[in-house]
């Protein structure tokens, strides 16, 4: 699969991304306040249910995405010096992949009792 | 800044799911003084970050692309952001 680069695809990814983030943060955030878990195996049953697990997951796609645009977009605007733009971007993609990488595993542990 | 934050933010979400004294620690932080220092800043950060985000997102359907408009959103993003800051200040002390 190409990754995609264009302008516009990034400009796409960017802001599909922010809307589902915003509806899962302001979703998760009323769920914390409202009904904070209580104990280790409410919050680990509660985040292993099907429905939460997959908006957990398709939610962590959605923040590295949206990250790696918006981080890739301040690099592009405010770095000048080519070389330096390169490193920034080069560690920013190794971080984020090694941050998926982890999240895969984490994921694949949180499985209903 | 938020940037930053994302791998502490995934290490905590982690702790929290993988054992019972994961959790208890995580729990624990929100306790304590310096934990809620940084906390408190970082909601308004987020919470600026997604009004403003709204917002662009409304102007990329043209609404409130008038200069008037634009201004008024750009300071009710603000505001709201400030706003979530007072509330994040007084419900996490």
């Amino acid at each position: 699969m190409r990754v995609p680069s264009g302008g516009l695809r990034t400009w796409e990814l960017q802001r599909i991304s922010a809307g589902y983030l915003a509806l899962f943060i302001i979703w998760f955030a009323t769920h914390l306040v409202f009904d904070p878990p209580s104990d280790y195996q409410h919050w680990r049953a509660w985040v292993a249910q099907p429905m939460v697990k997959t908006a957990f997951i398709l939610f962590f796609v959605a923040l590295l995405a949206h990250a790696w645009v918006g981080m890739r977009d301040l690099f592009m605007d405010y770095v000048r010096p080519v070389w330096i733009r390169f490193a920034l971007r080069l560690s920013m993609m190794v971080l984020l992949l090694a941050m998926a990488a982890w999240i895969l595993q984490l994921m694949q542990q949180v499985v209903p009792a | 800044m938020l940037f930053v934050s994302l791998p502490v933010v995934l290490y905590l979400f982690g702790l929290s799911l993988q054992s019972a004294e994961g959790f208890a620690l995580v729990s624990s932080l929100f306790s304590r003084i310096s934990f809620k220092l940084l906390l408190i800043p970082w909601i308004w950060f987020l919470s600026h970050h997604l009004f403003a985000g709204i917002r662009h997102l409304l102007l990329d359907m043209e609404i409130g692309v008038e200069r008037e408009q634009a201004r008024f959103s750009a300071r009710l993003a603000i505001g709201a952001g400030l706003a979530m800051l007072l509330i994040a200040a007084v419900a996490v002390w």
